[in-house]
């Protein structure tokens, strides 16, 4: 069970106490009891699923998801969080040319879509080249999440999606974080549904390189090289 | 004459069965208002819980945040199903 895993995993992590000591740890349990405050709190918060770890401000604000489920992972969550917090004090007692940097903030927590991010990105006034080459990645990140977590039903729709993530494999960028996975995964069924046996192979060897050498991910792969040789097969044929 | 349709009693007591399934349909059992809080106890009592200091109350997580001047970690899960 993921709460499960979870709670025996890092929750139990003889590092986790210290880093609870420079948060509030919140325990928020969805009991159904008819009458219980504050029961639909993660609907509340968008949350979809069990477990779901968020940063959130003082008044209840959503500031960050945590993914990672190590305790390395969530200080380095939070050390995004009191940076991003720090920057919006700063621009609030009225410091000037943090635009940019507000923006890398936002964008490294997800707390701006790839739309919105990208207009404030066109109307930055004063950006350095390292700023520049750090939004474009975020851009590209929050583009490639955008797709993924949005990704409609339809097939059609989802062959559109699936051009559009093509499109960017073949650009050369790639997407760093945690988004890497699920794009090359997504762009492995598309390769597969295509036809595209170079596609598939460069899916192939992306994954490779992500995945954890565990016996789900050899199989995984395994399943995909199947696949791959039946498309030059067909190919041959 | 018509031909009657001979079917094997195996066959028939299996299909008698199933007739029998569909009129009368496993009834769901919702768990009692007793059976929740002894859950949420259950999950409450956790040997993380003590282990990471969690406050299962979200006024007073927004009010030590405001006093500590800290972000709130929230940890969101379930007791009413495994």
């Amino acid at each position: 069970m993921p709460c499960e895993a979870l709670e025996s995993g890092a929750l139990s992590d003889a590092a986790f106490p210290a880093f609870a000591k420079r948060v509030v740890p919140f325990l928020h349990v969805t009991t159904h009891i008819p009458g219980e405050k504050y029961d639909g709190l993660l609907k509340e918060k968008g949350g979809r699923g069990f477990p779901t770890l968020l940063f959130l401000d003082q008044d209840g604000e959503v500031l960050a998801r945590q993914g990672e489920r190590s305790v390395a992972a969530f200080e380095a969550t939070l050390k995004q969080v009191q940076g991003y917090l720090d920057l919006r004090r700063r621009a609030a007692a009225g410091e000037a040319g943090l635009d940019a940097a507000v923006l890398v903030a936002e964008l490294r927590l997800g707390r701006v879509g790839f739309e919105d991010a990208r207009s404030r990105a066109a109307a930055l006034q004063k950006v350095s080249a390292d700023q520049r080459a750090e939004l474009d990645q975020l851009l590209l990140d929050a583009e490639v999440r955008g797709i993924l977590e949005n990704m409609p039903r339809e097939a059609e729709k989802q062959a559109a999606a699936g051009k559009r993530l093509a499109e960017i494999a073949a650009s050369g960028r790639l997407p760093t974080s945690e988004v890497q996975r699920g794009f090359w995964a997504f762009l492995s069924r598309y390769a597969a549904d295509q036809k595209d046996a170079a596609l598939l192979e460069s899916c192939i060897q992306n994954l490779r390189q992500i995945l954890p050498d565990d016996e789900r991910a050899r199989q995984y792969l395994a399943n995909l090289e199947a696949k791959l040789q039946e498309l030059r097969q067909g190919a041959q044929g | 004459m018509k031909p009657t349709l001979r079917i094997a009693p195996a066959l028939a007591g299996f299909l008698l069965a199933g007739a029998a399934a569909a009129q009368q349909p496993a009834e769901r059992q919702e768990p009692s208002q007793e059976d929740l809080v002894a859950w949420r106890d259950a999950k409450l009592a956790k040997p993380f819980v003590a282990h990471g200091g969690w406050i299962a109350d979200y006024d007073q997580a927004r009010a030590l945040a405001r006093e500590r001047g800290q972000v709130i970690f929230a940890y969101f899960s379930r007791s009413y199903a495994p």
